[in-house]
């Protein structure tokens, strides 16, 4: 079977599960987090990959790296796209001071976490790109599954904005970090500074060039089919600029995404017109996931995450309570709200896998995927059960 | 100036890249940062061609041909096999289009005159170049010093596909024009006809060249029952994905954009996996989509809207993989192809016209719609090349191929001028 017929079939796929599942009545908080993270085409990927059905062998799952680099930098364009300055300082200041407090503590409470777990306690082995891969991912919190359940479930209007803030800001965090990351695992790699800086500075300048080419010609009017034609061939420079010098593609599409929503008054229609591709993108995400996914006996580093990233949202989070909410009334266990973890941890190991592929970035996929469906389950449950009480 | 600016900067901006890392870092890194380059810059060179009268598909392919083998090399010879699947993918959405196009209502309304036009058009095309052709054989080098049996062998050739018209380029100045009217129906209406005649007849043309080029070689049912199959196979699977796409219509309905994708690439992949013809199997899904289906026009509406990437990349790739190095090796002959084709289209267009009693517009304007020729013509002369392998079939390829490169520049702005001047043109330009 060739590449693109491949394609055909994971979206045919997708789409007759998606259709199937959403004629099923779920009574089952757990299976709901299922549906709502969009598990099912992880595991629909998995079945095609080479480890079970081999439809996808492993030459048409090289090929599709074109596809996984797309969605991906599609990925960081859209959380981009909706962060407009203007627009983010209606937020209390302190929401940002939490939100960064938190995803800071978070990531090096994880690495600390996981540091002493895999070294200490369970002496195994993992090389420090990964670690810290895997920490930034467990950073990240979901902010779809939350805005389903606060607006399925009536959250308290404050703290429903708080968590949606954080949920929000906490993915442009993650994926300006991953950037950054991206110095210091390059100099891991024993790539020269110079050489690293030079790559990641010309990413940087080719997004704010395409933001800029884009705002120039939306001065004019454009129909809609010129719009869509500049967003998709721009975010192609962009994203194969990225390719090309192995810079994160979350983060070439971020910058790009950030200089339209900063720069041009279309910024919001233009989010409008193309949310049409946001769904079956997402979708080729998650069957894309599931098709490089390799499963190993790796029990440990699913402990070692799942408990690591567990007690670091807990701690995390409390810690940034006391800190930075001083004096105002706050719910102690808010931690276990944001354990949900959604799509962006998946694409940031994914992001991962595409510059560094290998078995060791491809397991990454397999701990995130499970511990997104146990740790989404968890979120769910304490949101519906206890905040929504309160 | 703006467009220029911005092509200079993408253009520059790809060479920094490569000055900093001759190598990529990752597998179709290239082919996708190179498609993006195009992509935008083909627009824009399309918007400044625009600005002097000229149809924005000779500015795909002018910017294909500066960034292509024979210009700046950015999209190179293996750049471009890499990327064939999404010229494939193009072509199977532009033929869908075209299908769409075809109302059974509309032609029978036309259906006299557009019989009569599409075969005096082939008639004294496929005749009067055949014959010139061996009338003047003497004069090209590439003749001269053949047998007759071998000089008709070639000619019957160079006439089956000088009736090749490219249904790509009128459903793409149509779009662009956004013409409405009755030139622009019957031209699309009979480019359609011809590329079904031309495609089904194709593989007899070649089977009848076969009895002059290869000795002992005569025609057989094996051979006959291959064109059978390869005609009536594409054809069939054209019929079952257009009644697929009926059925996802009116029970699915959601995400049509998407599921036309993946159509395009069913068709695309299962015509290569089963040796069918594309354009044919692609063409009678559309058809049967617009025929037999209330919503086939809002589909065929939602098509077109998204069709703008799809017609940048083919016509980009077409104009970078012309190989305008032929024209020099075989000028006179080509010249005299191309000029040829030209009066006898004039002349069978006007035959088939007179005899339908047509108006003066479509008498003598009318032909210069039919000029334009792209992927079935270079698509025939590959078949002619694997059929007759060595030196024969790539000096026929060569030759094919340079009247193609001239007949593809050509047909866009003689059919915008059509256009024009019938006044079916609803946008300025």
């Amino acid at each position: 079977m060739t590449s693109l017929l491949s394609i055909v079939l994971i979206v045919l796929l997708a789409f007759v599960g998606s259709t199937i599942f959403k004629k099923i009545k779920i009574r089952s908080t757990f299976l709901e987090s299922i549906a709502y993270t969009g598990m099912l085409y992880i595991i629909l990927g998995y079945i095609l990959s080479p480890e079970v059905f081999n439809v996808f062998d492993d030459t048409i799952l090289k090929n599709l790296n074109i596809l996984f680099a797309l969605v991906l930098g599609w990925a960081g364009f859209l959380v981009g796209l909706q962060a407009k300055f203007s627009g983010m300082r209606r937020f209390p200041s302190m929401y940002f001071r939490y939100t960064v407090t938190n995803i800071i503590l978070i990531f090096f409470l994880s690495v600390v976490g996981f540091w002493f777990l895999l070294k200490m306690v369970f002496h195994v082995q993992m090389e420090t790109p990964n670690m810290l891969i895997l920490a930034l991912a467990g950073a990240i919190t979901s902010p779809i599954m939350l805005a389903v359940v606060v607006r399925d479930n009536r959250v308290q209007a404050r703290l429903a904005h708080l968590l949606q803030f954080q949920a929000a800001f906490d993915n442009l965090l993650g994926i300006v970090t991953i950037g950054f990351l991206e110095i210091g695992l390059g100099l891991y790699k024993q790539e020269s500074f110079g050489m690293v800086l030079t790559d990641i500075s010309m990413v940087i300048i080719v997004a704010l060039l395409s933001g800029g080419i884009y705002t120039w010609l939306s001065k004019h009017k454009m129909s809609e089919e010129e719009e869509t034609l500049y967003i998709i061939g721009l975010l192609m420079v962009v994203v194969g600029t990225a390719l090309y010098l192995g810079v994160s593609l979350l983060f070439a599409g971020l910058i790009f995404g950030l200089v339209l929503a900063n720069s041009t008054k279309r910024a919001r229609s233009l989010y409008r017109n193309i949310q049409q591709l946001e769904k079956p993108m997402y979708i080729l995400l998650l069957v894309l996931a599931g098709a490089n996914m390799n499963i190993q006996p790796a029990y440990i580093l699913i402990i070692v995450f799942f408990v690591g990233r567990f007690g670091a949202k807990i701690l995390g989070e409390w810690v940034a309570n006391l800190t930075i909410k001083k004096g105002e009334r706050h719910h102690g266990w808010l931690g276990i709200a944001n354990i949900g973890m959604g799509g962006l941890p998946l694409a940031i190991v994914l992001d991962f896998y595409v510059m560094n592929p290998g078995p060791g970035s491809g397991l990454l996929i397999f701990v995130v995927f499970i511990t997104i469906v146990f740790q989404d389950g968890i979120a769910l449950n304490y949101l519906k059960g206890r905040l929504i009480r309160k | 100036m703006k467009k220029v600016i911005i092509t200079t900067s993408l253009l520059i901006l790809y060479w920094i890249i490569k000055y900093l890392h001759p190598e990529a870092n990752a597998a179709f890194a290239e082919p996708t940062l190179v498609t993006g380059i195009i992509l935008i810059s083909a627009y824009m060179v399309a918007l400044l061609v625009k600005r002097i009268k000229l149809p924005k598909l000779t500015g795909y392919m002018v910017l294909g041909m500066a960034v292509g083998p024979i210009g700046l090399n950015f999209l190179t010879r293996d750049l471009l096999h890499q990327l064939h699947f999404l010229e494939d993918l193009a072509l199977s959405f532009i033929a869908l289009t075209a299908g769409g196009e075809f109302k059974y209502e509309r032609f029978r309304k036309i259906f006299k005159s557009a019989t009569l036009q599409l075969s005096g058009q082939i008639l004294v095309v496929f005749i009067g170049l055949f014959l010139s052709l061996i009338l003047f054989a003497p004069y090209f080098d590439f003749l001269a010093n053949q047998e007759s049996h071998m000089v008709i062998g070639f000619s019957i050739l160079f006439a089956g596909t000088a009736l090749s018209k490219s249904p790509a380029t009128t459903i793409g100045i149509i779009t662009e024009l956004r013409a409405k009217g009755r030139i622009s129906e019957m031209v699309l209406t009979i480019t359609i006809l011809k590329a079904i005649v031309v495609v089904m007849a194709f593989p007899l043309i070649i089977a009848w060249a076969k009895t002059y080029l290869i000795p002992d070689t005569t025609l057989n049912l094996v051979l006959l029952n291959d064109v059978a199959r390869q005609i009536f196979g594409s054809v069939f699977l054209g019929v079952i994905i257009g009644f697929i796409i009926i059925a996802y219509l009116k029970f699915v309905k959601v995400e049509q954009s998407i599921f036309l994708l993946g159509i395009a690439v069913i068709l695309t992949e299962f015509t290569n996996i089963f040796d069918m013809e594309i354009l044919l199997t692609s063409i009678m899904a559309g058809i049967i989509v617009e025929n037999f289906s209330e919503k086939g026009e809002a589909l065929i509406m939602n098509i077109e809207k998204s069709s703008l990437p799809f017609y940048i990349i083919f016509f980009g790739f077409a104009g970078a993989g012309l190989h305008i190095e032929a024209l020099s090796h075989t000028i006179l002959l080509t010249a005299f192809l191309v000029v040829a084709r030209l009066v006898f289209m004039f002349v069978g267009n006007y035959i088939g016209s007179f005899l339908a009693k047509e108006t003066y517009l479509v008498k003598n304007i009318s032909w210069m719609g039919y000029v334009g020729q792209a992927g079935i013509a270079v698509g025939l002369g590959t078949i002619i090349e694997k059929t007759f392998p060595g030196e024969i079939g790539s000096t026929f390829k060569l030759i094919l191929i340079a009247t193609v490169v001239i007949n593809e520049l050509l047909g866009p702005v003689f059919f915008k001028y059509v256009l024009i001047r019938a006044k079916e043109s609803t946008v300025e330009g």
